[in-house]
């Protein structure tokens, strides 16, 4: 099967001043579509770089990295827009709703940036709200739900445009182990329903969910096993 | 569609925060389109107004009056008590000049009047031929006019205005009615249409009228006459009439080349163009207020429009996560901008309209709406939004999502 990502080498360098650090020390990574991987490691040793690289939100310094078989390297910041609205979707530690948007038009706002109009877009969204138990609520202002409802709303715009890789980065940081579990049943749910899903989390309980666990340490991949 | 009113709905949400910046800002191009549509209005006023009095002297008219008007000024009166005209040159204008449609000499002075026990001190008497009317646009709302037999057998008939009727019949019928002018005992025969003030501010309404011959023979004992209206055949013709009336009289009057005229072709624009300047001035400051009132209204959106880009960062950094690319931000910002402004711009607008009614009805002058200007006032202020809107878009745009996602 050709994988969803493939990374070789793939390396990072911040620059600060004069300073650079090499948080990304060769990365060698392949994904194949309908996996759900956690990325685990220690705070500070390059998950999050390695996700927004994954997200194409970044790119590399150096190496290959081929997101359903393109070329990442070299891409315009626009390109990089596209690549993300059509393929990726996102869930944040800190859930990230507009404040002024409610829950519905959360759910929407990527589609406001679809290269090709899409079918039925707001009886989709509402179904997916209704998939959460949060269809009642679709016209609410995100601050009137919970930390854990904010999270399944932030899941169901990263379904939206239906991407076939779904990235968590600590999407359970901000909530109690309960809610969390839920959380990690809902990431469970889409990756049955077809979706890649990787994780990004320092909590083993957590990432027992997954079925393939990557560990990270000092930039480089140290081991890889199944869940 | 979608897209634009759920982002200037979020923007509305955002500029919550700051209302008062918000109302400050939009002032000033609530001022701007302000001015520009006040100005804008009362110059078509006005424009239209010295329209309406100078057709209201006449159509296509010219006025050759007696002796040297020295200055012209918003109360040049249109009159003269020189008498230097003759009837010949009335003829030979008439008779030399195929420019001509029609020409009306006529004689003007003032003399009191007097009807039972009320007594005029002294109201303006015109002696004029039977195309007066038709060359002056006065038209009778009662009675007759004035013939060609009574101008022949000088018969001792006069016409009468609306004020002079008031002041002397009251809500009486004047026709049929005699009254004494200076001396003469005269039959009203007719009551003029209602007429106005001129562009000197006379009223127009507050004299009478009788025969010519009757006037030159009855009333001053002479030939010659202070003034003589001539209609030309179109309003192109007016111009060059006036240049062959000129010479035509000159050469009657034996004026060689170095010696002044004794008689003014008046130009009826320069009689009105005063009162042009005047408001060409009101113009051009108005527009100068409009440009600074712009130029602080530009000034105040800017700051705000910094200010909200930076309250929104996270929701910048999520649109460009969800694959919102950088023109999809810098238009979304300056739609935003634009919309401020336009705001104000259209509430402004709004006022303005009114403030110019109002001052078109005090002035009472007929109301005229300024196309142009109501255009020039909503792209100025789209124009403010758009630049004001262009930094602060661009420093959108710099907001990378990573940068958001790690603090
Ligand atoms: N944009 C950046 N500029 C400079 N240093 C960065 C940047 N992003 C990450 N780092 C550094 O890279 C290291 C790894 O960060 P990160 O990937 O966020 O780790 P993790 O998510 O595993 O905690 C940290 O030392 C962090 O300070
Ligand atoms: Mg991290």
């Amino acid at each position: 099967m050709t994988p969803l990502c493939l990374m070789e080498d793939v390396r990072k360098t911040f620059r600060m001043g004069d300073d650079a650090v090499e948080v990304l020390k060769g990365i060698d990574l392949e994904i194949i579509p309908g996996e759900f991987a956690a990325i685990m490691g220690t705070s500070g040793s390059g998950k999050s770089t390695l996700m927004n690289l994954i997200g194409c939100l970044d790119v590399p310094t150096s190496g290959r990295y081929l997101l359903a078989g393109r070329e990442v390297l070299g891409l315009q910041d626009d390109d990089l827009s596209v690549l993300r609205n059509a393929h990726i979707g996102f869930v944040f530690q800190s859930f990230y709703l507009l404040p002024y948007a409610t829950v519905l038009e959360n759910v929407l706002l990527p589609t406001l940036y679809r290269e090709s109009a899409m079918d039925h877009t707001e009886e989709r969204a509402v179904e997916l709200l209704r998939l959460i138990g949060l269809e009642a609520r679709m016209h609410f202002r995100p601050n009137r739900l919970s930390g854990g409802e904010q999270q399944r709303v932030a899941i169901c715009r990263a379904m939206m445009n239906d991407p076939e890789l779904l990235l968590a980065d600590e999407p359970t940081g901000q909530l109690d182990s309960k809610t969390a579990a839920e959380i990690m049943n809902l990431l469970a749910k889409m990756n049955e329903r077809g979706k890649t899903v990787i994780v990004v989390t320092h909590d083993p309980a957590i990432a027992a969910s997954a079925k393939r666990i990557i560990r990270i340490k000092d930039g480089v991949i140290v081991d890889e096993q199944a869940g | 569609m979608k897209r634009t009113l759920l982002n200037l709905k979020i923007a509305f949400g955002s500029l919550g925060n700051f209302k008062l910046r918000t109302a400050l800002a939009t002032l000033g191009v609530f001022f701007g389109t302000f001015s520009l549509v006040v100005v804008g209005n009362l110059s078509d006023s006005l424009a239209l107004k010295t329209e309406q009095e100078i057709a209201n002297l006449g159509n296509n008219l010219i006025i050759v009056v007696s002796g040297q008007i020295r200055r012209y000024g918003p109360n040049t009166a249109l009159i003269s008590r020189a008498t230097n005209l003759t009837l010949g040159d009335a003829e030979a204008i008439a008779n030399a000049l195929p420019a001509t449609s029609r020409v009306s000499p006529s004689g003007f002075k003032a003399f009191p009047v007097r009807r039972g026990n009320t007594v005029l001190k002294a109201i303006a008497v015109n002696g004029v031929t039977p195309d007066f009317g038709e060359v002056r646009n006065f038209e009778i709302a009662e009675g007759s006019p004035i013939t060609e037999e009574d101008d022949r057998f000088q018969r001792k008939v006069a016409l009468i205005g609306r004020t002079t009727a008031e002041k002397l019949f009251g809500e009486e019928n004047p026709v049929g009615k005699t009254i004494l002018i200076w001396r003469v005992p005269c039959q009203i025969i007719g009551v003029m249409a209602e007429k106005g003030s001129d562009v000197a501010g006379n009223d127009q309404d507050n004299q009478l009228f009788v025969p010519l011959k009757t006037f030159l023979r009855n009333f001053v004992n002479q030939e010659n006459v202070n003034i003589i209206y001539v209609q030309a055949v179109s309003a192109e013709a007016i111009d060059p009439l006036r240049r062959e009336i000129e010479a035509l009289l000159r050469v009657r009057h034996g004026i060689r080349k170095e010696m002044k005229d004794d008689f003014t072709v008046v130009d009826l624009k320069e009689v009105t163009a005063l009162k042009s300047q005047a408001m060409g001035l009101i113009s051009v400051l108005g527009r100068i207020a409009a440009a600074a009132s712009f130029l602080i209204g530009a000034l105040g959106i800017l700051s705000i429009m910094i200010l909200i880009v930076n309250e929104r960062r996270v929701e910048i950094g999520i649109r460009r996560a969800v694959g919102s690319r950088k023109r999809d931000i810098i238009l979304q910002f300056l739609m935003e901008s634009s919309f401020i402004s336009v705001s104000g711009g259209i509430i402004g607008m709004a006022a303005g309209f009114l403030m110019s009614l109002a001052i078109v009805k005090v002035l009472g002058y007929p109301v005229s709406v300024s196309v142009p200007g109501l255009l020039l006032a909503f792209a100025a202020s789209a124009l403010s939004g758009i630049v004001a809107g262009i930094y602060p878009s661009f420093k959108a745009t710099q907001i990378h999502p990573v940068d958001i996602i790690r603090s």
